[in-house]
């Protein structure tokens, strides 16, 4: 479900084969994009290895965890490839889930393979590889809540085209939750209303808006027969805050919407 | 013509006397017989005493004609025999014949005969007292007739009994007794008068208080019952022994108090204070205050109240006083229903720990607060603030500021601030219903039409498009009342006693709910569920229009709404013009009118003001504080174990209707300022945000400056003061800090006050001069804190998982698997990055005392001079030197760092210097106002400390530290009731670093008192403090200590 021309954008990005930064905040569809795009453009499969290997990145994500190492068994010490490395080679969609979590010395790593050179040198192996002709590069990156510390540099930032994700509008999120979770579109519009509601919260008392997968949730709650109140304080209110003054303002709204 | 009678009746002074030439015309007009029995008597007279007769001259001619002739004669006979004989007595007789003859005349033989026997027998004891006997009681006798006659007696007796007293000091006593006769025997029942007698008797403090006591009965004494005068006499006669001048001071003024109270609420009251007789002074400072208290207390709930206090003071007499002077502020917070839980639980304070019990019903510790919240039912907007104020964001999307306004309402205020559109005026606190939940709801739904009135315009009034919607005669009234056209005009032009703002507030209220009514379902079914909670409430003969139209909105049918006032039709047209998708505001303001019109006075007649014939449009009718019929489900009481409580749980119906002072009727500035007085309008200065309409009343006020102007009694006051919490005056900014007192084991809330300063400094200079001054001591300190600095990655071996191999581990694996052994899995390596995240406050202790120069550490040594020589240097210079080098050595090492200073004067003026916060770096100034750190007054550190804990609550770091720099302990000229104790500051101080380490800041306490050690030890843990005996060795000290217990 379209909301903007993000499709046709990473169309084009995926002829040229430029690398793309997604930005949207938590749960907005990023990932469920890629997968779209993923399958519509390279197709889900590709000479038997996957079309789309995704990567969480974390706190303490290495370069040889993204590139591969050397792995003892039993008395030889094999190479294995990273998934980076392996969707070069393959010629997949690397998809760097919140690049921005990994550590620096990781996101130089992927510098050389997102300009014209196309190349993943592997220092341990002394190999320099280039990347088959379908493989591309694509991080995502909440710029939200991530502190300041945790920005993405520019020298990075630059060598990638953006597609900028937001939460949809009520009436199209309203749409996705009816059908992601097969609820009816009242209830599903008041849904989305509520989350619109809650969004307004957000820097003030929360550090992310709700998002539409929690929404989804909370439709799914409902639908399996949880009743509305409890299906938004389970999916919603407590999956958002901790802070007891918030839940309860929250659920208040809750409230509000729902009988 | 007799000899002697030319003294009197021929006499010229006769025809020349005031009323004289009457008299001989009155004379002249009798009959001739009649004038014979006049001329008789006279001349019997005339031979005791000229003058008597000449004043018997002015008296008889009327007293013959108006008297038959018996009654003639009984009086005149009595003259004669004052004037002459066994009883003679001529100031007697003088005092005699100046009263009113006819009236003694009438008097009934038995009882002119009964009088002459007392007179006789006063007469025995003292002539002038026989003289005072005619003067005060024979007037009495001719009013009270018959009924004189015990009241006559009792006068005697105690009139006797007070002469017989200590000597010449009696006989005076006796003669003001006796004095005073003919206005107090009219007021003064028999039984009371021993007992005047007997308090003034008691009250014999010099001669000031006890002449003047039997000058007169006190004002309002007549207007009191005997069961209320009886309750007065025990007060003060039982408080006189021990404080005889507040027991004057009180019956002198109590009567006049008590008068002006409801009557039915005289006697509870007395019975209240009868209880705490003992405590007389502090009764008499609360004295002037007691209207206002009493008309806090709901009438219904009076008796019930009132008896329990009695009953405390009957354990507890020192509890009563602060109990009735926080009364008011309990009241609003606990409810009339929550108070007898709250006394009962104050009482057990009172029993372990009376100072304890004081302070809880003085409202002055945290417990008694907390106490009050927890069993109440009621909201308040403090408590839920956070709650709602993202609830409303939630809805509205901007952060909107909510504002506390006086009153009870269903709506939000509407009022000149609301117009700015960036707050919403929320009743203080709701106490409509037994719950909280209910409470709750109230105050959010009204939230919500807050915001609804932003979302749905109603600040977007044309008063033009409302003429347009108006009846011809109303349109025109509008034009000619209001200039201008928008809703400030509005406000402008309608004076706040007109019902018609809040009417305006109902209507556009209902059409808000009808607009988020139709967007949201949980806000239909929860208005309509409070909406039938208050049908089921409040029966429809009570239901003021506010309610209605709340009900209204709500989606009640009308059927159930209808009153008097209200017919079904109109209900019907108001609900249609403000139920539609296409309702505006000016539609809600057209309705608002047409209502006020029907209603209340024509706006056509008598233009806008308060109504005059309507007054059942008062709109807390139903909205304040207890004016709701009781539950029918019939409350969940869980605590009706308690006997008290159902003393109290009168009908609250019955409430409203004998109290007319209600909450939310506007005080008068009288009233106002005593409760302030009594502490019961603190909430006005709470807060910025709490500048409603009672904010402005108060700030106009001119409030007493000082304790002994508020209640006229000097000794016991000041203590008293020194007691309350502290106002807070609105516009000043600052912090407030509870304070632990360990006397009664509680906090003492919003005890202190503190204020940031910001400190001046010098150029720099003093910076400077240290640095040159231990330039040999940072190069090594520099180089100690540089080893601390952690390396930015660390290798960590023995990993199952890693970057790369652990070449030994794999060495090692290896031979492990040829020996046929399993080798270990742990073969890699990792680089961690390490980062040191630790953030410390140094609080310096800028009292007066570090203004002492350095002593050496042994008498012979080199006495310390400051840097340039002249002054010796004193302990403050030291411990800036030690921040100058620690400030740099923390630079060196990078973790955060601040630096602030504290002193004050009072639990009023506690002073916080900045010298360096966080955010700042060691910039110049920051430099320049170490340099300017001098030494001023008080040590106040528990608050100090807990402002300490304040700033460093919003950090995060992984290890927070306190290093408190002090030279000695805790003090304050108010720190604890005993200036010479420090047990108080120190015992304040030790629960501050309790808190601090609660929150999770690690304290230490450093001090340069070689004493120290005595009091440190109780404040905190050994491993918690350091003394350092040679306080110039505190700059290379401090590093080291920083080193060694600043662990990242």
């Amino acid at each position: 479900l379209p909301v903007g021309d993000e499709v046709e954008l990473f169309e084009a990005a995926w002829r040229c084969r430029l690398p793309v930064l997604l930005k949207g905040p938590t749960g907005c569809g990023k990932t469920r994009f890629i997968e779209h795009v993923t399958h519509r453009f390279h197709g889900p499969v590709r000479d038997g290895a996957p079309g789309l290997i995704t990567v969480a990145c974390h706190e303490d994500l290495t370069g040889s965890d993204l590139v591969g190492r050397y792995l003892i068994k039993g008395d030889d010490t094999v190479w294995i490839d990273g998934p980076l490395t392996q969707a070069v080679r393959a010629g997949a969609v690397c998809y760097l889930d919140e690049i921005v979590e990994a550590r620096k010395d990781t996101i130089v790593l992927i510098h050389p393979l997102t300009d014209h050179r196309r190349i993943l040198p592997i220092d341990k192996r002394g190999e320099i590889l280039d990347a088959h002709d379908d493989f591309l590069l694509v991080i995502s990156y909440n710029p939200g809540y991530q502190s300041v510390l945790k920005d993405l540099k520019p020298s990075t930032r630059q060598r990638f085209v953006a597609i900028e994700f937001d939460y949809p509008p009520r009436d199209k999120e309203a749409e996705v939750i009816a059908h992601e979770s097969g609820i009816d579109a009242s209830t599903a519009l008041e849904l989305a209303a509520l989350g619109e509601k809650v969004r307004n919260l957000k820097a003030t008392g929360l550090e992310e808006g709700v998002s539409t997968r929690l929404l989804i949730y909370a439709a799914q709650l409902m639908r399996s027969g949880v009743s509305a109140r409890a299906a938004c304080s389970g999916a919603v209110t407590r999956a958002l805050s901790d802070d007891p003054e918030t839940q309860r303002a929250i659920d208040e709204l809750c409230a509000t919407v729902f009988p | 013509v007799s000899p002697g009678r030319a003294h009197w009746l021929q006499s010229p002074h006769l025809a020349r006397a005031e009323g004289g030439a009457e008299s001989l015309a009155a004379f002249r007009r009798l009959a001739e017989p009649e004038q014979r029995e006049v001329v008789h008597f006279g001349d019997v007279l005339a031979e005791a005493s000229p003058a008597l007769a000449l004043a018997y001259a002015l008296r008889a001619p009327h007293a013959r004609a108006r008297l038959p002739r018996e009654g003639f004669a009984r009086w005149a006979k009595l003259a004669v025999e004052l004037a002459s004989g066994e009883l003679a007595n001529r100031d007697a007789a003088g005092a005699y014949l100046r009263l009113d003859a006819a009236a003694i005349g009438a008097c009934r033989p038995a009882l002119l005969e009964h009088w002459r026997k007392l007179y006789a027998e006063v007469q025995s004891v003292s002539r002038k007292l026989a003289a005072l006997f005619v003067e005060g009681s024979a007037p009495v006798m001719a009013k009270l007739g018959e009924r004189a006659r015990p009241r006559l007696d009792a006068w005697v007796e105690a009139g006797l009994d007070l002469a017989s007293r200590s000597g010449w000091r009696g006989e005076f006593l006796a003669a003001a007794f006796f004095a005073a006769g003919s206005p107090t025997l009219s007021v003064l029942e028999a039984e009371e008068i021993p007992r005047w007698a007997a308090l003034g008797a008691a009250l014999q403090l010099g001669r000031d208080i006890g002449q003047s006591f039997f000058q007169g009965l006190p004002p309002g004494f007549a207007s009191l019952t005997p069961a209320e005068r009886a309750a007065t006499f025990d007060l003060c006669v039982a408080s006189a022994p021990r404080a005889a001048r507040a027991a004057a001071g009180l019956f002198a003024t109590l009567p006049a108090i008590a008068a002006q109270l409801p009557e039915d609420a005289r006697l509870p009251l007395l019975r209240v204070l009868v209880a705490a007789s003992s405590e007389a002074e502090a009764i008499a400072g609360v004295a002037s205050m007691l209207d206002a208290i009493v008309r806090c207390v709901p009438a219904a709930v009076r008796d019930g109240l009132f008896d329990r206090i009695a009953r405390l003071g009957a354990r507890f007499p020192f509890c009563v006083v602060p109990l009735l002077r926080s009364l008011p502020r309990a009241l609003e917070q606990a409810g009339a229903r929550g108070m007898a839980r709250w006394i009962a639980w104050g009482e057990g304070i009172a029993e372990a720990n009376p100072e304890a019990g004081r302070a809880y019903f003085a409202l002055e510790s945290r417990t008694a607060l907390r106490y009050l919240r927890e069993h109440s039912a009621a909201v308040h907007l403090e408590e839920v603030h956070g709650v709602l104020r993202s609830y409303v964001r939630m809805l509205c999307g901007v952060s909107l500021t909510l504002r506390s306004g006086d009153g009870a309402s269903l709506r939000p205020f509407l009022d000149r601030e609301s117009l700015e559109r960036s707050s919403i005026a929320l009743p203080e606190s709701v106490d409509l219903f037994s719950s909280w939940e209910d409470n709750f709801s109230v105050l959010k739904l009204a939230a919500a039409v807050g915001v609804g009135r932003l979302l749905y315009g109603s600040f977007e009034l044309s008063l033009t498009r409302v003429r347009a919607r108006l009846p011809a005669p109303l349109a025109s009234v509008l034009a000619a009342t209001i200039e201008g056209d928008g809703f400030a005009d509005l406000l402008e032009a309608v004076p706040e006693a007109d019902p018609l703002i809040a009417l305006f507030a109902a209507c556009d209220g209902a059409r808000i709910d009808f607009r988020l009514r139709r967007q949201y379902r949980g806000y239909t079914a929860e208005i309509e569920r409070l909406a039938r909670r208050l049908v089921r409430r409040v029966a429809r003969p009570r239901r003021s229009a506010e309610l209605v139209l709340f009900l209204v909105g709500a989606g009640i049918p009308h059927g159930e709404l209808l009153t008097d006032d209200l017919p079904a039709d109109l209900l019907g047209s108001v609900a249609a013009a403000l139920g539609s998708p296409e309702s505006t505001v000016d539609d809600a303001l057209a309705v608002a009118i047409q209502i006020r019109e029907r209603l209340a006075d024509s706006i056509a007649v008598s233009g806008f003001g308060p109504p005059t014939s309507y007054e059942e449009l008062l709109f807390e009718k139903v909205t304040g504080d207890a004016a709701l019929d009781p539950e029918p489900e019939g409350e969940l009481d869980a605590s009706a174990e308690s006997r008290p409580t159902e003393v109290l749980d009168v009908d609250p119906a019955a409430v409203e209707e004998g109290d007319d002072d209600g909450p939310g009727t506007p005080l008068s500035a009288e009233e106002l300022r005593r409760l302030l007085e009594a502490g019961a309008i603190l909430k006005v200065g709470r807060g910025a945000e709490a500048a409603d309409s009672a904010g402005i009343f108060a700030r106009d006020l001119p409030l007493p400056t000082s304790a002994a102007d508020a209640t006229g009694e000097g000794q016991g006051v000041e203590g008293d003061r020194a007691k309350r919490p502290r106002r807070a005056a609105p516009e000043r900014g600052g912090f407030d800090y509870d304070e632990w007192d360990y006397a009664i084991r509680d906090y003492r809330p919003r005890w202190c006050h503190l204020d940031e300063i910001n400190l001046g400094g010098d150029a720099g200079e003093f910076f400077q001069d240290t640095l040159m001054r231990y330039a040999e001591l940072l190069p090594e300190v520099r180089r100690q804190f540089q080893r601390l600095r952690p390396e930015r990655y660390r290798r960590v071996r023995g990993l199952e998982d890693g970057e790369d191999f652990d070449f030994n581990a794999a060495v090692e694996a290896r031979v492990e698997l040829r020996a046929r052994r399993s080798p270990s899995q742990r073969l890699y390596v990792a680089r961690r990055a390490e980062e040191r995240d630790v953030a410390t406050l140094f609080l310096l202790d800028m009292s007066a005392s570090t203004d002492e120069p350095v002593q050496p550490r042994e008498p012979g040594g080199e006495p310390s001079a400051a840097a340039d020589g002249k002054r010796p240097r004193r302990i403050i210079d030291v411990t800036k030197e030690a921040l100058v080098i620690m400030a740099e050595a923390l630079e060196e090492l990078g973790d955060r760092y601040a630096v602030y200073g504290f002193s004050g004067q009072g639990r009023e003026n506690v002073e916080f210097y900045l010298v360096k916060p966080f955010q700042e770096g060691l910039t110049a100034r920051v430099r320049g106002r170490i340099g300017g750190i001098e030494p001023r007054r008080s040590t106040r550190m528990g608050t100090a400390l807990r402002h300490a804990r304040t700033k460093m609550a919003n950090l995060t770091a992984r290890s927070k530290h306190v290093f408190l720099l002090s030279d000695g302990f805790p003090q304050d000229f108010d720190y604890g009731t005993d200036r010479r104790s420090n047990t108080y500051g120190i015992q304040d101080t030790m629960m501050a670093l309790q808190e601090c380490q609660a929150a999770g800041i690690t304290p230490f306490c450093i001090t340069v008192d070689r004493t120290g050690h005595d009091y440190l030890r109780e404040m905190c843990e050994t491993s918690r403090y350091l003394v350092i005996e040679d306080v110039a060795s505190l700059p290379t000290e401090l590093p080291k200590i920083y080193e060694r217990w600043v662990r990242a």
